[in-house]
């Protein structure tokens, strides 16, 4: 449905697509039929959140209840949002055209750190009170869920509830009770202290955070009977029979990952020590190749996409992929359908692999070795060595491919310049095995694209007691690395200082950043990840408005005992798990992945005890 | 077996551009399990020929597709299979065997509507653009590809009819549409901008209604 004010501003933005809906696949309901509105808000814009598949399988799930219509909603680029507010729009849901604010609940699903203060401007866009205090009324409910709800502290002023884990389960029971509630007429509190019963759900006031004098925290407490000492992430233990769509929304215009995603596992066997990804989603659980090959018919049958792309966390660890492979291709051949392996691992990479994958159509690989000297990688435990990874280029390159994307941090603990100039040696000698390789391309010369982010560290992993490196140490080894990756045939890119800075902040953040954030927000940032509206200038004097030390967050090591502002979240890994992968890490010592040795890490009490590996 | 198809392009599709257009067909016709003809080569691809790109924003109430199927498929099968496949917005209305090549096409048949503030206004608003283009001669500026360039483009207006609809003033027209010379009615619209007094409308929707061969008769 496309608003009548919104049709009079559309020609004057770009990308006016974005704002319409309509797509094939979107669901319209009759809203006197419906008994729960759900605005499932993604806070950035349509194309980033119509490429992600945790929005895609809730919104199918969600609107398979005949009581419940789950709608889409976007932060609308700078253009559109100037209209609409010079206008008067309120932020609208894309199926029905009707203002967020008649919402019961508007969910966001928090991505990266650096999305908060378009929750913010998405909220003040709807007419939404900002602070929770201030939202009265059951509803409209705000919810936060994804990887960064395990430490939503800084937004803690503003949310009602965060949903910790998979939401297929817990999704449903809260959009339950509010139905319950809501038809008996009961008061936000009365809901919110039955919500926090549910396992997952998490209601930030219902604890009171106390701070030492050095600014670190001293204490946090339920201050609510209802409220759990702790509470723990939830997650789906049959993952083979868990719900997944069989139609996905088609955008209309191109988004960022245009294709069928198919998501084979969740978890990952690896224990990279600077990965949150891999500590948050464990234990590993696998969907059977059969139902993985049926589903991906289906959706290819109702989305017309002729790509599917395997997602997980590391693709090639999935233990069944030559019959997955194998499954696909028996039909996807056929049927002119590209099969896509992302991150995939050098370690596990076949020639067999390379040749089958580009049986339809030839992209480009990427690699993550993540550092560039062997110790260096021991300490993060990126188990590959400099032999595998030749190896790899090896395969790769007489298989027909003539560039190679590499993936590094910097900025990692006990990271010596001497590991920084590893990067390079690494790049070119990648370059050297491709002169080497004998059914190279021979028109082609090879290239090398060297990706350097910046490390920093997160909630729940290994080096959440790490401090990050300043930005001087960050410029310094990024300086160093430009002077030794001068080449035609090396193409260097590095993440923006600044912003791994602030992401920093955020990270390991508590809950007096959500000054700092509404501050900001009046400051007028948003899309703080889009270089070109980044406004770091702001937030530091936000920062110091709000009297608070961005070092304090960031290059500061943390105390071996120190409480952390997420000490009563629990994602079902120890913090004796993490403190020991730590000492490892400072001996250079590697640790198995969980098909070779059960570390015990903590994560198994999730699954009754037992991973299925 | 080739079949030209006739598409209506409008309401949420008259925001998508002629690049998803094509992307937008692809999927629906895999959807629709009709089996077109690919290209050959390194990247095979349907074989999808579209009549001129219609700008963001326009409708198209007879806007054309030509495509080659192979088996054979009847064309009400063909219409009825790829309403389903498309979204709200890209409606195929019927097909037929291709008559003239595509790049016979020479003019399109434009209706434009102008709602302006009241009717008082509509009706001075007609008058000035009555009269803008009532003259021998207008030069414009013209963006192309290769930069700016005046062109007259009275000889590219084949006809054009103005007339009043309450607040609305409605424009008949059939521009020039070939390869070598084609005039956007978005220059029109810029020059009552310039040159008409009163011209704030306060919507435009501008549809095109189909095409004409060099000889003026419609396109098939």
């Amino acid at each position: 449905m496309i608003r009548k004010d919104v049709e009079r501003i559309l020609l004057r933005v770009q990308k006016p697509a974005r704002y319409v809906g309509g797509e094939l696949g979107c669901v319209i309901k009759d809203v006197s039929q419906v008994e729960v509105r759900f605005a499932f808000c993604f806070p950035d814009t349509y194309e980033i959140g119509m490429s992600h598949l945790g929005m895609k399988i809730l919104y199918s799930l969600q609107n398979s209840l005949p009581y419940v219509w789950c709608e889409r909603v976007f932060a609308p680029w700078v253009d559109m949002e100037a209209l609409m507010r010079e206008n008067g729009i309120p932020l609208y849901a894309l199926e029905s055209g009707d203002a967020v604010s008649e919402f019961d609940i508007v969910g966001f699903t928090l991505q990266y750190e650096l999305s908060y203060s378009n929750v913010l401007n998405m909220l003040e866009l709807a007419g939404i009170p900002l602070l929770a205090r201030d939202r009265t009324a059951l509803s409209p409910l705000v919810v936060v869920g994804g990887p960064c709800a395990f430490n939503c502290e800084p937004l803690s002023d503003f949310i009602d509830i965060a949903i910790l884990g998979e939401g297929e389960e817990v999704n449903l029971k809260l959009i339950e009770l509010y139905r319950e509630y809501k038809k008996k007429g009961a008061s936000k509190e009365e809901f919110l202290r039955a919500a926090a019963h549910i396992p997952g759900i998490y209601v930030p006031a219902f604890y009171d955070v106390e701070y030492n004098a050095d600014g670190t925290v001293k204490s946090i407490a339920p201050n609510c009977p209802d409220a759990p000492e702790r509470v723990e992430k939830v997650i789906i233990e049959d993952i083979d029979r868990v719900y997944y769509p069989d139609t996905f929304v088609v955008p209309n215009i191109e988004v960022v990952h245009d294709r069928v995603m198919l998501e084979i596992f969740r978890g990952c066997i690896r224990g990279c020590r600077f990965c949150q990804a891999g500590m948050i989603y464990r234990p590993v659980r696998e969907k059977a190749p059969q139902t993985l090959c049926e589903a991906a018919k289906k959706l290819v049958r109702s989305s017309g996409y002729d790509e599917i792309s395997l997602s997980s966390l590391s693709s090639s660890d999935y233990s069944r992929l030559p019959e997955l492979v194998e499954g696909l291709l028996s039909w996807t051949e056929k049927e002119k359908v590209n099969l896509a392996l992302p991150s995939l691992r050098v370690d596990n990479f076949s020639s067999e692999l390379v040749q089958r994958i580009q049986k339809v159509r030839k992209s480009g690989l990427t690699f993550a070795p993540e550092a560039g000297t062997q110790r260096m990688r021991d300490v993060i435990n990126k188990n590959v060595t400099h032999e595998e990874l030749m190896n790899t280029a090896k395969t790769a390159f007489n298989g027909g491919f003539s560039s190679m994307k590499l993936y590094f941090m910097i900025g990692l603990p006990t990271e010596t310049m001497e590991d920084v100039e590893g990067i390079a040696s690494l790049a070119f000698d990648v370059l050297r095995v491709y002169s080497q390789c004998e059914n190279r391309n021979k028109k082609q010369p090879a290239s090398v694209t060297v990706s350097v982010s910046s490390f920093i560290p997160k909630p729940f992993t290994p080096f959440q007691w790490e401090a990050q490196n300043t930005r001087e140490q960050i410029l310094e080894k990024q300086a160093a690395l430009r002077e030794c990756t001068r080449s035609r045939r090396i193409s260097l890119s590095w993440h923006d200082v600044n912003t791994s800075y602030l992401e920093g902040v955020f990270a390991r953040g508590d809950r007096r950043l959500g000054a700092v954030l509404l501050a900001a927000h009046k400051k007028g940032c948003r899309f703080d990840s889009w270089e070109e509206q980044f406004r770091f200038d702001a937030y530091m004097e936000a920062m110091e408005e709000c009297g608070l030390d961005p070092a304090f967050y960031t290059s500061r090591e943390r105390g071996e005992d120190e409480i952390f502002p997420w000490e009563h979240i629990s994602v079902g890994v120890s913090r004796e798990f993490l403190r020991r992968e730590r000492d490892r890490a400072y001996n250079s010592q590697t640790s198995p992945n969980c098909r070779e040795k059960c570390l015990g890490c903590g994560a198994a009490r999730l699954v009754g005890g037992r991973c299925e590996l | 077996m080739k079949i030209r198809l006739f598409f209506e392009k409008s309401d949420e599709g008259r925001y998508i551009s002629h690049l998803d257009l094509n992307r937008m067909f692809m999927r629906a016709l895999k959807r629709a399990q009709i089996d077109v003809v690919y290209t050959q080569g390194f990247n095979p691809h349907p074989y999808l020929v579209f009549s001129p790109p219609l700008s963001l924003g326009y409708i198209g109430t007879r806007e054309i597709l030509d495509l080659s199927v192979e088996p054979d498929i009847d064309y009400d099968e063909l219409v009825r299979r790829l309403r389903t496949a498309l979204p709200n917005g890209i409606r195929p209305t019927d097909a037929a065997e291709p008559v003239k090549k595509l790049g016979d096409i020479a003019f399109a048949r434009y209706h434009i509507d102008l709602l302006m503030r009241d009717e008082a206004a509509a009706g001075v608003c007609r008058e000035g653009i009555k009269k803008l283009f009532s003259s021998k001669e207008l030069v414009l500026t013209k963006r192309t590809k290769r930069g700016e360039a005046e062109v007259d483009v009275m000889p590219l207006i084949r006809s054009m009819k103005t007339g009043k609809r309450g607040n609305t003033v409605t424009l008949d027209c059939v521009l020039a549409c070939s390869p070598s010379m084609s005039l956007n009615p978005e220059l029109l619209l810029t020059a009552a901008d310039d040159w008409v007094e009163g011209y704030e409308p306060q919507l435009v929707t501008v549809e095109r209604r189909g095409f004409l061969d060099a000889e003026g008769k419609d396109f098939a």
